[in-house]
């Protein structure tokens, strides 16, 4: 049984068959070198184009301007390169909607790329 | 005399008085009113307290229904206004005429007064508001005073008028809303006079009589009137001050003794004026308090430029007293906002350390630095049961007559101790007091002065500086909160002036009166907290503290009081024991209970670090702060709340703790739902403040702009760039709710359009070293209760950055 939380999520998932994949109670996305999207699970289908759309250089250092220097982004790209990526983010929102709540884990893939994980709810 | 209207239809059949004779003479307004409505004959007294043209009953009281054909009552029903009379409300009673099928006597009875009475003056400036605050002004003053509108009826009397004229009945409130004119009717055509003066705003003094009383004395009548405003500045009447001279059968009336203090009259007038003008002040002052905060704020953020922007030390000293003196004045203006709010009287379980301490601050500022001051609390002084805003002021005031007895400088010293046994009041032998002194080095009172001091506008102070209302007004809150107050003044030495307040006791045996704070209730859903804790200081500060969260508290100092209550009250919703109980302990107290709560959360609180049996449980370690408190009894409890419970899924997610506390701290302040204003946040108290940022929430059409007012200085320091004053837009309509990689600007978006906190963390782990937390948590705020007005938001890092 896969868990959101294992240390070493996308070593398991890239385990799976698409038919797993599919299965998981989390959404999947994969992402190659150039950022472009290979791969998405059944939940993530609906969001495809904005993924399409949104990636790159600006998804790490959009989270807060506090972040926003050299040094930092030059570890992004350094660990994006060695594949030693391993993020972790998301946001609790309102009371009356707990499906506010979202968590995402991104980690390296290897072959290059990286995995996007997407947890919704509570 | 009967007024006739005409009636609809002429006829020549002779027919009984509409309204009967005796009907003429009762000083209430009748009224017979036929079956449309429309009104037959009015006797004198509805004339002159109702007189206006209007032909039918719904003309006068339009919420009344055309036909009123049975009998019955309708209550506080408006009264048509014509422009410039106050509002009036009134209660009219129906009863069938005697003789007469369809037509019924309609009694009008002013209740204006009384719905004023029953209810808290409304907050704004209405007419009722300001005359309701003057009402009860004039009903306690010692003179004989009555308060009129502009139609001469009673507003309001005080006790000495009703006496001195003998009004019947002898209680003030039933005399108001009637006439002067009905009531004092000897006063004859000087009630014109008056009137006239009443109308157009002027003051004015006169005399009436001598003339011969039954007994053979002679009695004079001295009166003088002076005008009351709205607070939109028209008339609103005027104020009589009467004194009534008796001389025993003499006939040269200028021998007469006067009965009552003449240069009282003086007194009595300047003393209103100044409690209306104070009245305006106090809302003018907290107008400009809130302005002025955010200038201030904006005055922080350039401090903080420049503080960027310089590597010179000496600048950076500066700029550093400049912030601090910025807090100073942000904190000044929280404190004038308090005092110009009108509170009525809410009694809280007071800390009176951190009471006398925050008193002491502003004392500090009322006083000036050529008073050199001392604070001493007793270690131990017990909690006491009082409004804290109430004791703050109280303690002003006297700090501030302290200030005038010293006018070359002196020493002032504040003080609380508990009172001891032999040294209670003979009035309660058995009770706990808590003695708060201020005492001076001043000039002091000789004994006939210190004795008058507590009496209303005595005062020894030269024209314009000081009502003489400071220490009556003290000594009315003592007596209100339970207590006392006592001077003891030597002349050459200086005075001290004790407000002696009781001890603050929730004792397992009487009713529980808890107050919550209605706003923190929200989300905990006030759950019922059993507490146990033998020490009685202890107990009930940690009552309080739950208290204030808005929790029901129940106490026990024992395990035997714990389950007796825990019966009484049905199901507690947590347990937050000591370990250490009388005779046994709490983890017993707590498997005892468990037995009958199955699933009963508990809370141990103990002082010994190294417990091994509590491994596994949730523990308090004395001394624990009130933050850290609700933060254990908080998660404790959301442990096994419902899915479904509002904020459930920000608790859990919240393992922060200075998170947390930031949270709780925001959730304490919210009024009834609502955000809390930012004028609401005890900065001071804050935790965390170098991590926290203020943001002001514009919306302009589409667009809703935000501004960074006050950045925290690690934010700062990690940006490497100016913030303060800086800010971006988004558009209002465009928060793509499902972008994941949400940017800051929806992140704030979010919480400005759904009131609600959120959360935001971000892990980084780059293999190189320890992986970089980020967590942001935004607290909405709203200044009109109606918008998010503004954000306080906190980040915090940790890891290698």
């Amino acid at each position: 049984m896969i868990d959101f939380n294992e240390p070493r999520l996308s070593e398991s998932v890239e385990k799976l068959s698409p038919e797993e994949v599919n299965a998981l109670p989390f959404g999947v996305v994969r992402l190659d070198s150039a950022g472009k999207v290979v791969l998405f699970s059944e939940a993530e289908r609906r969001l495809s184009g904005y993924w399409a759309e949104t990636l790159g250089r600006s998804f790490f250092v959009e989270i807060a301007p506090c972040m926003n220097n050299p040094t930092f982004k030059g570890r992004i790209e350094a660990a994006m390169a060695t594949g030693r990526l391993n993020l972790a983010f998301g946001h609790v929102g309102d009371f009356a909607d707990l499906s506010r709540t979202l968590d995402v884990r991104v980690q390296s893939a290897s072959g290059g790329g990286c995995w996007i994980f997407l947890k919704r709810g509570e | 005399m009967l007024t006739n209207l005409p009636s609809a239809t002429e006829t020549d059949i002779p027919t009984p008085d509409l309204l009967p004779g005796v009907v003429e003479v009762l000083p209430c307004p009748v009224a017979a009113v036929d079956a449309l409505g429309v009104i037959r004959a009015t006797n004198a007294a509805w004339n002159r307290m109702l007189g206006q043209p209007g032909r039918t009953l719904p003309d006068l009281f339009p919420a009344v229904a055309h036909k009123i054909t049975v009998a019955g009552s309708v209550k506080a029903v408006p009264l048509a206004r014509r422009a410039a009379t106050a509002a009036s409300w009134w209660d009219l009673d129906v009863v069938t005429h005697p003789a007469l099928l369809g037509i019924v006597l309609v009694t009008a009875h002013d209740v204006t007064y009384q719905l004023v009475a029953d209810k808290e003056p409304p907050a704004d400036s209405t007419p009722l508001a300001w005359a309701s605050r003057l009402r009860r002004l004039i009903e306690s003053m010692p003179a004989s005073l009555a308060m009129l509108d502009t139609d001469m009826r009673l507003l309001a009397v005080s006790p000495r008028f009703v006496a001195g004229h003998g009004l019947v009945p002898a209680v003030p409130e039933r005399s108001n809303g009637r006439s002067l004119l009905d009531i004092l009717p000897a006063f004859g055509e000087t009630w014109t006079a008056i009137r006239r003066l009443a109308q157009s705003g002027q003051a004015d003094r006169g005399e009436i009589g001598p003339y011969a009383r039954p007994d053979g004395s002679r009695e004079s009548i001295r009166w003088s009137v002076m005008p009351w405003h709205n607070a939109d500045a028209t008339v609103g009447g005027t104020i009589l001050a009467t004194e009534v001279t008796i001389a025993a059968g003499l006939t040269d009336p200028s021998a007469a003794e006067p009965l009552a203090d003449t240069g009282r009259r003086q007194d009595v007038q300047s003393a209103l004026m100044q409690s209306q003008k104070l009245e305006t002040l106090g809302q003018l002052t907290a107008g400009v308090a809130h302005d002025f905060n955010n200038v201030l704020a904006a005055i922080q953020g350039s401090f903080e430029i420049i503080a960027r922007h310089t590597g010179e030390p000496r600048v950076e000293r500066i700029v550093a007293l400049g912030m601090n003196a910025t807090q100073r004045a942000i904190l000044l203006t929280r404190q004038l906002l308090d005092f110009g709010r009108n509170h009525s009287l809410e009694p809280a379980v007071l800390d009176t350390e951190v009471s006398i301490r925050q008193a002491n601050e502003l004392i500090g500022y009322a006083v000036g630095p050529r008073i050199g001051r001392s604070l001493y609390i007793q270690p131990g002084v017990w909690p006491v049961l009082a409004d804290e805003n109430q004791l703050e002021v109280a303690l002003l005031n006297l700090a501030i007559n302290a200030k005038d007895a010293m006018p070359d400088g002196g020493k002032l010293v504040l003080e609380a101790r508990n009172v001891a046994p032999r040294e209670r009041p003979e009035a309660s032998p058995f009770t706990d007091f808590v003695r708060i002194s201020v005492s001076d080095s001043g000039h002091g009172m000789p004994p006939d002065v210190a004795a008058r001091a507590i009496e209303p506008f005595f005062t020894t102070k030269p024209e314009g500086r000081g009502t003489g209302l400071g220490l009556p007004m003290v000594h009315a809150f003592a007596l209100r909160s339970g207590g006392r107050l006592t001077i003891d003044s030597r002349e050459g030495i200086g005075t001290t002036v004790s407000i002696i307040l009781p001890r603050a006791a929730i004792s397992g045996m009487e009713t529980q009166e808890t107050q919550p704070d209605s706003a923190a209730g929200v989300g905990t859903g006030a759950a019922t907290v059993l507490l146990v804790e033998a020490d009685p200081g202890i107990r009930q500060i940690t009552a309080g503290y739950l208290a204030r969260q808005g929790y029901n508290v129940v106490d026990a100092p024992d395990a035997e009081a714990a389950i007796a209550r825990s019966r009484s009250i049905g199901q507690p919703g947590i347990l937050v024991t000591e370990v250490a109980l009388p005779g046994t302990n709490g983890l017993a107290l707590a498997e005892q209970l468990g037995r009958e709560w199955p699933g009963l959360p508990v809370v141990f609180m103990t002082g010994l670090i190294d417990r091994n049996d509590l491994a596994g449980e949730h523990v308090l370690l004395k001394p624990f702060t009130g933050a850290e408190l609700a933060l254990a009894v908080a998660r404790r409890l959301n442990r096994d709340a419902d899915q479904e419970t509002a904020d459930g899924g920000l608790l859990r997610r919240l393992t922060n703790p200075a998170l947390l506390a930031a949270y709780l701290f925001w959730r304490a302040e919210r009024r009834g739902g609502k955000p809390p204003r930012m004028i609401d946040i005890d900065w001071g108290a804050l935790p965390n403040r170098e991590n926290v940022f203020t943001a002001a929430v514009e919306v302009d059409g589409d667009e809703v702009r935000f501004r960074y007012m006050h950045v925290g200085r690690s934010l700062v320091a990690r940006s490497g760039q100016a913030m303060g004053g800086t800010g971006f837009a988004t558009s209002a309509t465009n928060v793509d709710d499902d972008a994941v990689l949400g940017s800051l600007a929806n992140v704030y978006a979010r919480s400005a359009r759904t009131f609600a906190p959120s959360y935001d963390y971000a892990r980084y782990d780059f293999g190189d070293g320890e992986p970089v937390l980020f967590e942001r948590l935004i607290l909405p705020m709203s200044d009109d209760g109606e918008r998010v007005t503004h954000l306080i938001g906190m980040v915090l890092f940790a890891g290698d950055v």
